[in-house]
């Protein structure tokens, strides 16, 4: 007796099920150079993370004497370390960064 | 920034959220949490050149860049293959549909068969599930739920579930967090019973078909909507498999059932998803009621009272494991007097640990950092820091509330189980269960 045939849908998640979300976010134009600019740096929690950022700052601040960094808080409310927030696109804004170096991962 | 490895889930991520292409500074293995100081200085200057470069360079194409989606044409009820149940099989492992074991083929039949159990629109989108942000509708809930093997009259629970881990107060996005959380589904209500779930002996291990085939929906809904991967978006450590839901053994407690505790009313049908850590030993207690009490506020210390002190302090401010315990010393304790309030407040006030102990684990997070330190920054209440006695002891929880029981188990057993939570990696969220008005005919029909 032959085997019975499954003619089966798919299980996989299909973006065409929905509508595209709005306000699609767009890469950043890159940087003229880091002369006089204002760096963040975002911790966001793990291990050494902290370190990682303040080595990079040293190492940035030798070459660029008036670079300034920021540490900032991954999300209004929270502290430096923390998990990142989505409010954390209206810090960048308020802090006038112009480029963020961000932990993840980690 | 990142570690190697987790590069491919933070390209992931961000196309996911729109951005094709992004910019990466990629330490070498092993990970940046296990090197010494020096070694992180001396990796840094080794890179520093390239963070400059990606900071003033255009951003490289993206590979591959998809087209936004269309809709025209696009039809759910396609059929993408055709085979015999091994050729199905072999199909949906190849594909990474399935979590390794055999899966009920998808069928238009048996997809309908479910949809007759709910009054929601195949096409209802629920919500976009992180990481992959693919959209989760009431059709991909019921063709996973077949998969699952699950029946088709336990929709409205598959249903209640999906509706939950949407929330984003759940965060399915920290499923694939390097600590391999498993959700933790809890069952309130009449329609456990309904449906067959077991809440007595052995509940959490996989025989009743209920219990086990609606937690196996909940992972092939995470790996083929959710869209987890192992080492591609799902970056357990060793994680671990699902658990059988938990189904409260309401008839045998003597106290109010945990959805009451949520705050919905006494007989409302209500699952509960939160993230689970490992679920401890089941361990004994016996005697008087303060001797039960005892055992089970040193094993809360026991299980809560190392790494889970790091979510405890850091995740969100809030936890919420669980305490399982059975029918028999749910009686024990309720015929001494004690309320399920006043169990967790005894517990809470016995279950503690050496400060020192917390402050351990807190030095991991930052150099130096400690109770003292938390509370300063306001992030744990006064009472972790009475004193500077490193010995002095601290509670494991901010507050006795967080504890939540569950009466469960085989009814005349003397244990109890602890499972841990992650705070705000899947924090606890339940949703009522929506049952079709045509529910108990639909039922009657099925098992007549």
């Amino acid at each position: 007796m032959a085997e019975p045939v499954y003619e089966v849908v798919s299980p996989a998640g299909d973006a065409r099920d929905a509508p595209p979300a709005p306000g699609k976010p767009a890469g950043a134009a890159p940087l003229s150079g880091l002369a006089g600019k204002r760096l963040g740096l975002v911790w966001t929690a793990f291990a050494n993370g902290d370190i990682v950022l303040r080595a990079l700052r040293a190492q940035l601040a030798a070459r660029y004497p008036d670079l300034e960094f920021v540490e900032m808080a991954p999300g209004r409310g929270l502290a430096w370390g923390d998990h990142p927030d989505p409010s954390i696109a209206e810090l960048a804004r308020e802090h006038r960064i112009d480029a963020a170096i961000v932990t993840a991962g980690c | 920034m990142t570690c190697r490895g987790f590069t491919p889930p933070a390209r992931l991520v961000a196309r996911a959220e729109g951005l094709p292409a992004m910019r990466v500074l990629e330490y070498p293995p092993p990970n940046i949490g296990a090197m010494r100081k020096e070694e992180i200085h001396e990796s840094s200057l080794a890179r520093i050149d390239e963070l400059i470069a990606l900071l003033t360079r255009p951003l490289p194409q993206a590979p591959g860049a998809a087209k936004p989606a269309s809709a025209a044409g696009h039809d759910p009820r396609e059929i993408v293959f055709r085979g015999t149940l091994r050729e199905v099989n072999e199909r949906f492992h190849a594909c990474v549909w399935s979590d390794g074991l055999p899966v009920v083929p998808p069928t238009l039949e048996e997809v309908d068969a479910f949809l007759a159990f709910t009054e929601r629109a195949p096409g209802e989108v629920i919500a976009r599930l992180p990481p992959a942000r693919l959209p989760a509708t009431v059709w991909k809930v019921a063709v996973n739920g077949v998969m699952a093997g699950c029946r088709p009259e336990y929709m409205p629970v598959l249903l209640a579930i999906a509706d939950a881990v949407a929330d984003p107060h759940f965060g399915i996005e920290h499923a694939g967090s390097t600590v391999g959380l498993t959700p933790l589904i809890i069952l309130n209500g009449p329609i456990a019973k309904a449906l067959g779930f077991n809440s007595g002996q052995g509940v959490l291990r996989p025989q009743a078909q209920a219990n086990i085939s609606v937690s196996r929906f909940l992972r092939l809904l995470m790996v083929n909507v959710a869209g987890y991967r192992l080492g591609e978006s799902d970056m357990a450590t060793f994680g671990r498999n699902y658990y059988p839901v938990l189904a409260e053994a309401e008839e045998e407690s003597p106290w109010p059932p945990l959805c009451v505790d949520r705050g919905f009313p006494a007989g409302s049908n209500v699952v509960t998803v939160q993230s689970a850590d490992s679920i401890t030993h089941s361990f004994l207690t016996e005697g008087p009621a303060h001797s039960h009490l005892r055992v089970i506020a040193r094993e809360v210390a026991r299980e809560l009272g190392g790494n889970l002190l790091v979510p405890m302090e850091r995740f969100g401010g809030r936890v919420a494991p669980v305490l399982g315990i059975t029918p028999l010393v749910a009686g024990i304790l309720a015929k001494a007097g004690y309320t399920k309030d006043d169990v967790k407040r005894w517990v809470f006030e016995h279950a503690l640990v050496p400060a020192t102990q917390v402050d351990e684990q807190l030095a991991r997070i930052e150099e130096g950092y400690c109770l003292k330190e938390s509370v300063r920054r306001g992030r744990l209440p006064g009472r972790f820091a009475l004193c500077d006695d490193p010995e002095r002891l601290v509670p494991v929880l901010h507050e006795a509330a967080e504890l939540q029981i569950v009466v469960c188990g085989a009814p005349n057993r003397n244990r109890s189980f602890i499972c841990g939570q992650f705070g705000k990696y899947g924090w606890d969220t339940s949703r009522e269960i929506r049952l079709p008005a045509h529910w108990r005919q639909a039922l009657e029909r099925r098992s007549g």
